[in-house]
Parts: structure tokens; sequence; C-alpha cells
């Protein structure tokens, strides 16, 4: 029996031995970066390649220079290329269009890198997600935590296979210490990593799912801005703005790296970038703006 | 077949068992401590000439079938308790009810006499641990003794940190380990955030912990069973007792009644002071913390087969904590049990308990940020009703059957300024039968055999899971063990390794099916030395189907509650040895693990390039090669006594990243530059070693004449180790910087108690 139990553990060791799994070296990467946003002109693209985690980093150091950039329209099934929009480096590793085109709701476009001095290739495709309005009016002004709370109604959109998803950013256009609401006032001063106030000049609501909201009769969607998103008084544009699959993947995921998910600390994922031969984002968005004045509280 | 030939062949069946019962007599009772005649679980009776015996149930309760008439010795022992002995003569056609009181065990270094192979077999079946309330009290403890903690000293059984008191067996996730509290499912079983359990130490009378391979008498989980007694209450005086603690302070009072015995215990936590006092130079600090727990037991002997008992548990977290002008955070969390039991001996050769439970786990955060509220109601409610029977055919049968059933219920509401943003409804039936059979062939050969059918409403799952096990008691010094099961699971626990204030359960239900997996245990239970045990148990199982909410979701809302999860699979091996001197002025044990557990989630893990996305396997956190674990416990004198611990454990996983880069046009970011981590492959680094000692020190004395008293004076982290819990990558440097964020430091800790 004793020799069984022998036996036994020595066939574990065995198989622990078999399982080995070593961390890897660094291995360099292409990057590339691109947003087309819908019915606005095609967007530059950078091109770099990943740097070693404990190098210095800075885009121009590890930007790509000789790379062979196109962005393609594709048919309407997103099979074959329909028309070839060449891209030539501006400044280093950030490409240009060298023609205009205006990105075209709901269609696919696909991103073709090609390096030669590597012989890499890196291609993404997205599907440009449909434009949409802000339909409703908007209050010339506002006053901070009152009970009458901004709605904006943005007008019926669609994205294949899954309803919208909405990140809305607010973009302070007089961001003093002055104009700061208390909250952020509070932890801009109780920081002590020396926050910018540049910081806070533009927030974000992350992702956030159509079904969040109220959607109308004529499949309009209202939404009530909270209050959260303001972080100064005066005059501030909301930006609504509906993201495709690669930006939803790529922020999801690229967002918990460090945290903030139910994930053990210490345990990072990759992001998720639907780049093949490569990594990075090539995404699409579509976008409204409004402007609207928030006053303080009076007492 | 007729049926006029089967009924008469029914007849010619029971015949025989009838002519069986009138040649021999059998024995049953309850087994008690002497002094307070509270029913021991799991000791050991026998009958020395013949070498027949068995253990007590979980009610305390023994029985030994077909015995011939005559004269016999029986003993009964129970560590920490004299060994009993009595000679009785047994008369044929009798069956005696002989109650067992055991007197404690009060002089260092007696020891208890092993006559029988029956004796203490039931407390080292396969898999199986016991703490004892005593070592819960005695071990050092952060702050306040704590039952979780003590387990996590059990070889095979890891912590996710200092920080976190959940129970990572064999490999398994915290879930994966059913917790019960007097029968009934306790949902989140932590004060303080997960920083130690709600089981109040003072209220508990045992604690036994299956960490695999568990029988058919459980389900429900993938791993192990955790099964947690509160006290019946002293049935023969009065007795209270009153602990000043610097985190918590605890009151317990129990005794007798004309019928029965009642116990209350309650527990509040006495932050206050030191909370107002650091408000007065610190502003980050909680305007309101408290946590509470009530205990209580009333047990009602009805008549001398019929016992009852109901038992209750009610706990909190409050938390108001108010970290900026115009913003705060508020949590409410809890859970509140009740149960009600009845133990009816129907015969000396059947035994039956009725379990009715209830079960809530409440947890209500609200966080207000500058003008806008979020706020969630979570509650869980199960209802559910247990039998289980315990017939004693004859001498190497011992069958057992049970069915549970019961109504789970959650409701989740999500609010997000003063709209709702999320909500769910999980209203959910479950049932579960089993059958079993305890077979002893010959005196050296005990094989449990058995099966259990589950039913879960949401999606209509049966799952059948059948069990094995088998013991083979080579002779006095040795007893090797094999056993097999599988398990289902219909539950998973969204929780935060680091916060378990928010943990949300949600279950199995169309296009989610139930989680399952196989174990596979064998060991040996070694006696190389009087007094001393050597234990050693290798285990494999697998998990499939793992079903955890996507870690990369980030709203719920509108979502098919298919799409919340993702579905991964995993595996764990490892052999634990268990070198233990049970008796003595110096005892305790030396336990030694030596495990991996791995998971592969779709998506997860996936090789840079690799367009197939093929998930590979990675090493979980908790994930700890090798874990030593030492604990010593030595009477100084008849006043002092010493309890020390050391443990050791691989460091933990973790994900070194090789590269990065960084993102800058977004128009949606709110950062100019965002910066990615590039990972080769996950968890594939270790954190640095752990391992840290603590020691405490007891004197037993009086307070002033009206009581016994106990000093404790504890030391946590003695060489105060400043262990690593996990490193933070910071990007606000160039090249980044990497902080250790580490574990508990040297804590001095002190409690007084007075027994009246």
């Amino acid at each position: 029996m004793k020799a069984n139990i022998l036996t036994i553990l020595s066939l574990l060791i065995l198989l622990a031995a078999c399982e080995v799994y070593n961390q890897d070296t660094y291995e360099e990467y292409y990057v590339v970066e691109s947003y087309l946003v819908a019915n606005r002109q095609l967007p530059q693209v950078r091109v770099s390649t990943t740097a070693p985690v404990d190098d210095f980093y800075a885009f121009s150091r590890f930007a790509v220079t000789d790379a062979e950039v196109q962005i393609r329209l594709l048919n309407e099934n997103g099979t074959d290329i329909d028309e070839v929009f060449v891209y030539a480096n501006d400044t280093a590793g950030i490409f240009q269009p060298l023609a205009t085109h205006k990105v075209l709701p709901a269609r696919s476009y696909q991103l073709y890198v090609n390096v030669p001095s590597s012989a890499a290739e890196i291609t993404a495709t997205t599907i440009v997600p449909d434009t949409f309005k802000v339909v409703s009016t908007v209050l010339d002004t506002l006053v901070y935590q009152s009970t009458e709370q901004l709605e904006i109604t943005v007008s019926e959109s669609t994205y294949p296979g899954r309803q919208n998803i909405f990140i809305f950013n607010t973009l302070a256009l007089e961001p003093t210490l002055e104009n700061l609401t208390p909250v952020y006032a509070d932890l801009f001063f109780d920081d002590d990593e020396d926050m910018d106030l540049s910081e806070l000049t533009n927030t974000s609501s992350g992702l956030l799912n159509a079904a969040n909201f109220t959607i109308n009769q004529d499949q309009s969607i209202t939404i009530r801005y909270p209050w959260i998103a303001v972080a100064f008084y005066g005059d501030n544009k909301l930006v609504a703005t509906t993201v495709d699959d690669n930006v939803y993947d790529f922020v999801r995921s690229e967002s918990v790296q460090l945290g903030g998910s139910t994930l053990s600390p210490g345990e990072i994922q990759n992001a998720i970038t639907h780049v093949k031969g490569g990594l990075g984002i090539f995404g699409s968005l579509a976008s409204d703006t409004i402007q609207t004045h928030i006053k303080r509280m009076e007492f | 077949m007729t049926f006029k030939s089967f009924l008469i062949s029914g007849i010619l069946i029971a015949s025989t068992f009838a002519v069986q019962a009138r040649q021999t007599v059998s024995i049953t009772g309850y087994v008690r401590d002497a002094n307070t005649g509270e029913t021991l679980i799991s000791a050991n009776v026998a009958l020395l000439e013949i070498n027949r015996g068995g253990a007590t149930n979980a009610q305390g309760y023994y029985g030994i079938p077909n015995i011939e008439p005559g004269t016999y010795t029986i003993a009964c022992s129970y560590i920490g308790y004299k060994l009993f002995t009595r000679e009785i003569t047994l008369e044929a056609g009798e069956n005696l009810r002989f109650d067992i009181n055991l007197e404690p065990d009060v002089f260092v270094g007696e020891e208890i006499v092993v006559e029988s192979e029956a004796e203490l077999q039931e407390l080292k079946s396969i898999g199986t641990a016991q703490v004892k309330t005593e070592l819960i009290k005695a071990l050092p403890a952060i702050f306040e003794a704590d039952v979780f903690r003590s387990i996590q000293y059990l070889p095979g059984v890891k912590s996710a940190s200092d920080f976190s008191s959940g129970l990572y067996i064999r490999g398994g996730s915290p879930d994966q380990t059913l917790i019960m509290l007097d029968q009934t499912t306790v949902y989140n079983p932590s004060h303080f955030f997960g920083f130690f359990s709600t089981f109040n130490p003072d209220a508990i009378k045992d604690v036994r912990l299956f960490k695999g391979g568990y029988p058919a008498e459980y389900g429900g989980r993938l791993g192990s069973v955790l099964s947690v007694y509160n006290k019946d209450g002293n049935r023969n005086n009065y007795q209270g007792s009153v602990t000043l603690g610097m985190l918590a302070s605890r009151v317990a009072i129990e005794g007798p009644y004309k019928k029965g015995s009642f116990m209350l215990a309650a527990r509040r936590s006495t932050l206050e002071p030191l909370l107002s006092a650091l408000s007065q130079s610190n502003d980050n600090i909680p305007s309101l913390f408290y946590f509470y727990d009530f205990n209580g037991k009333i047990n009602y002997d009805a008549s001398l087969n019929d016992k009852f008992h109901l038992a209750f548990y009610s706990g909190a977290d409050k938390v108001r904590f108010p970290f900026a002008d115009d913003a705060e955070f508020t949590l409410n969390y809890g859970n509140q049990t009740v149960s009600g039991n009845w133990t009816h001996i129907f015969s000396d050769k059947v035994f039956s308990n009725f379990v009715v439970t209830g079960s809530r786990y409440f947890n209500f955060p609200e966080f207000e940020f500058g003008g806008t509220p979020f706020k969630r109601d979570n509650n869980i409610y199960d209802f559910s009703l247990k039998s289980d029977l315990e017939y004693l055919p004859n001498e190497k049968h011992q069958i057992a059957t049970g069915i549970w059933a019961g109504v789970f219920t959650l409701r989740l509401l999500d609010r997000f300024d003063n709209q709702d943003s999320f909500s769910t409804r999980i209203h959910a039936r479950y049932a579960s039968f089993y059958v079993q059979d305890t077979w002893r062939p010959t005196e050296k050969w005990k094989v449990i055999g058995g099966v259990r059918a589950n039913y879960f409403s949401d999606g209509d799952y049966v799952r059948l899971e059948p069990r094995l096990s088998g013991e083979y008691f080579a002779n006095d010094r040795i007893t090797m063990q094999a056993a097999y099961g599988r398990y289902n699971q219909f539950f998973t626990l969204i929780t935060n390794e680091a916060f378990s204030g928010f943990d949300l359960w949600l279950t199995s239900d169309e296009g989610i099916r139930p989680s399952y997996g196989d174990q596979f245990v064998i060991g040996a239970k070694t006696v190389p030395f009087k007094d001393y045990g050597l234990d050693i148990e290798l285990y494999y199982r697998s998990m499939n189907d793992l079903f955890e909410l996507d870690p990369f979701l980030p709203d719920a809302a509108g979502l098919l509650y298919e799409d919340l999860f993702r579905i991964g699979e995993g595996y764990a091996y490892g052999t634990e040895i268990m070198f233990e001197k049970r008796v003595g002025r110096l005892n305790g044990y030396i336990g030694y693990t030596f495990g991996y557990t791995w998971r592969k989630w779709p998506t997860f893990n996936v090789g840079i390039g690799d367009e197939d996305q093929t998930a590979r396997f990675y090493p979980p956190k908790y994930d700890r090669r090798n874990d030593v674990k030492i604990i010593l416990n030595y009477d100084l004198s008849r006043k002092w006594k010493f309890t020390g611990a050391w443990v050791y454990a691989t460091g933990q996983a973790y994900t070194e990243a090789t590269g990065r880069y960084a993102v800058y046009d977004s128009p949606y970011n709110a950062i100019d530059q965002n910066n990615v981590l590039v990972v080769e492959n996950v968890n594939a680094s270790r954190l640095p070693h752990y391992h840290r000692a603590d020691v405490s020190f007891s004197r037993l004395g009086t307070f002033f004449g009206l009581g016994e008293s106990e000093l404790q004076l504890q030391v946590i982290n003695v060489y105060s180790r400043r262990n690593v819990w996990f490193t933070q990558i910071n990007f606000d440097e160039n090249p980044v910087s990497r902080t250790d964020v580490t574990l508990l430091p040297l804590i001095p800790a002190i409690s007084y108690t007075v027994k009246f």
C-alpha cells in the first residue's frame, strides 16, 4: 500500500512538472490607432510599436514611419473593397489621408497597414454606427443640482446585432478653479498628487447601454443627464456618442487592466483589439453635440 | 411476479427481520458533555469485546444494532474528554437506551486511550476536518477570534489575503463551498466587508468541514461543505461570558429551563471611540461604522424520543463614509437565518430529523456623488424544508436518505439618478433527494455508496450525482481511503476578493447550465506513534461549465441573462499532508499542501496574434503551489497557555506585463494619453513568498471571585513581514513605477473574558 501511495505521489509530481507555465519575455508588436466618425472626414492613423513595459515611453520613440497605410470602404455586405483611400506619413508615426472622404454611417471600413521592412501586415475592420441627432430642445441655462435636470432626446439609430452603446462626455468650456463644482473642488484640493485641472475638463460616463434610458414611441431615446457629469459651472458642451464593437470591446477590457472589476488584483488581461497582425484600435462612432450653461446654486 | 407472490415475498422478508429483531438487541442514545449537556457530534461509541461501534451523528445520536445478548464494555471517546467505559448487560429482546455523559478532560497531559478500531474513524473520514471551538478561540486572530480564519489554517484551505476570510478550498473559489449554520444556508457569512466571518465563537458548538469528496447527504456546491452548529445551551447550569476586545465585544448567556435549554449570544463592534478620535485629525474616516450579530437557540425536549429546537442568527454591517463634499457612500448588508428542527426517534433502528429553514441576505449600498445618487437593493430569500432518515437494519448497513426542497428568490434593483437602471428577479425552486448506504462487509472494510438527485426549476435542470467512498482498515495504525463524487452547482457568486460588501449571487438558467465537476480523492490515515497522526490525501477535481459574471461587462442593462456570464472550465489537483500531535501538554499540527489549480475562459488569456482566439489555462491568484502551516498549543502552566501559528505559502500568481503602448486620439476619452499594458501569459509570475507568525498567550484567572477570567495577549505577524498583496503599476511616472501593496504589519491585540 505504501508503494501505491508513493507511485501516485510520483505521478502527481510528474503531472505537475509537465504543467510548466512560465512568463514569456517581451515581444514587439505593431500598434495602430484610428477612429472613424460618421459624416466626418477620414481620420488620421497612428502606427507605432509596443515598448518594453519598463522603457521610457513616448509615441515618437516607437513611431513607425515606413508603413503603407490604407483605409478601405467595403461594399454593403462588408465583403469586397469599394474604394481605397491611401494615406501618407505626416509626422513620425502619424499618417494622413491623401484624399477627402466623408465617413459613411452604417458601412464597413477596413484599415490596412503594411510595413515593408518587416513584411508585417495589419488589418482591422469596423462597422460605423448609424448617425443620430439631438432632437429635443435643450435649455440654454440650468441651475446646478436643481430639480430641473437636463434631458436630451436623441433620434433613433441602430447598430447591427445589438442595442446602441453610448458614451457621454461633458467638455467644460470655462475650466477655472472658481468654476469647479463642490464635489470636484473637494477632490481636486484633496488630491495629494497635484492633480492637473485639465484632467477634469472632460468627464466621461463610460459605456452605457441604450436600455438604461427611456425609449420613446418613435424609438428615440430620452436621457436624463446626471449632475455627476458636471465638473465646472459655466458653458459646457455635452457630447453624445455611440460606438462600434471595436471601441466597445477595447474600452471595456482596457479599463479594467489596473483593477475595478471582479478580477483579482494583479490579474491583467490583454485589451480586446480586433486587430489582425497587431494591437491597438480601429474603431468608429457617431456623435452629436449640444451646449448649455450651468449656473451655481443660489441659497 | 404476481401481486400475491410479491406480497408473500415481502411478508417473508419482514418475518426474517422480525426474527432477527427478536434474537438480537441494540443500544442507542445521545452522547453529551457532562457539564453542559451539549450533544457531541462524531463522538465514538464502541462495544470493546466485539469491536462494534459507530459515531454520533450531527444531533449527537448513536446506534449499535444487532447485538447478541450478553455483557459488554461500552466505551465512548471524544477528543478533549475523558474516556468513558461502563459494563452493561443486554438481555434478550432488550433495546437499551443508553445516554452517555462525557467528562471534559481538565487535566493537563492526560491522554485518551484508543481501544477500538471504530473510534476516531468518523472523525477521520476522507476529506473531512473538524475545528474545535477551543482552538478557534485560542488561535491568534486579527482583532477577533474567527471561525473562517481558523479554518484557513487547515491544509488544503487557502486565503486570498490577510484582509479576506474567504475560503479557497482545494483549488475552488469561495462560492464552491456550501456554508450552513444549523443546516441553513448562509449567503454572505462575513463582517467588515470580508475581513472575518459572521460566526460568533461564543455561540458555536461544532465546525465541520468537508474539503472534498463529500457524501450524498450534502450537495449544491462543486467543492466543499462547511457545517457550523450553534450551541444548544447548558442543560445543567446557567452560565455566561463577557469578552472585551479591540474590535468587538461579546456577551453570551445560556442555561436550562424545565424542558430544555437556551443560548443567546451577541457581539457588536466597538470602534466608535477609535473612529471619533481618528476623525479629529483625518478626513477620510467613516462617520458611522459598526457591525453586530445575535445568535440564539432554544431547545425543547418534548419526550425521550422527540426534541425540538429553534435557532436564529441576525447580523449586519453598517457604514457611512462621506469621502468628499457632496459625496457619500453608505452600505448596509447582512444575513438573517432561522431554523426549526424536530428530531424524532421512531425506533432503535430509525432516527429522523426534520428542519425548516429560512435564510435572508440583504445588501443595500448607496452612493451619492455631486447630486447624483446610485442605489442598489439586493435581497435573497431562501426557504427550505429538509428531512433526513437514518435506518440501521443490521450491523453491516446504515442507510440514510433525505430530501431538501426550497424556494430561492433574488430581487435586485439598481437605481441611478433616481431612475431604475437594472432590475432582475429570480424565483427558483430546487429539490434534492439522496439515498446512501454505509456498508461494512467485514471489520476491515467500510463502503459508502450513494446517489443524489437534484432539480432546479430555472432551466428545468435535473442532475444525478453518484458518490462512492471506501475505507480499508489495514491495521490499528493505518486506514486507507478513497472517494469519488459528481457534484453540481446552480449558483455563482459575484464578489470582489478585496471587498465582500457588494456580494451578489446569481443562478443557472436557460442557456446557463449548472456547473458540474468530478472529484477523486485517495488518502491514508495513520498513527505512526501513540497520540500522533499522519494523514495524507491526494485529490483531483474537474470543474466544468463554470459560470461567472463577465469581468469585462461594463453595463448589464438590456442584456439577455445568458450574456452576463462567461462560461469556463478548470481543474485542480494536489496533496495534503498533516502531521498531528493530538493530545498532551504540547499539541498541534504541521500541515503541508502541494496544489495546482487552473482556469480557462473563452477569449481570456489568448495568445497575441492567435486568430483562432484559443483560450489557455492559467492559475488564478489564489493558486499557491506550496503551503505550510504549523499550529502549536503549549500549556506553560495551569494558568498560562501559549498558542502559535506560522504560515508559509508560495507567492500568489500575478500578471507581469511585458509591454505597453498608448492611444491618444479617442474622441470619447477624458484623458489625452490612455496607456495599455501588453500581456503574454496571464498570472504567469509569482509574488514573493508569503510567511507570517502569530502568537497568543492566555492567562486564566478569576474576576474578583465572581467567576473565571481569561486574558489574551496576541501579536499578529510578530516579525512584521510585509507580505505583498499585489503590485500596482503606476503610469504617472515614465518609465512606469511599481508599488507593492502590502498586507498586514505587526498588530498587537488584547482581549479579556469573564465567565460567570
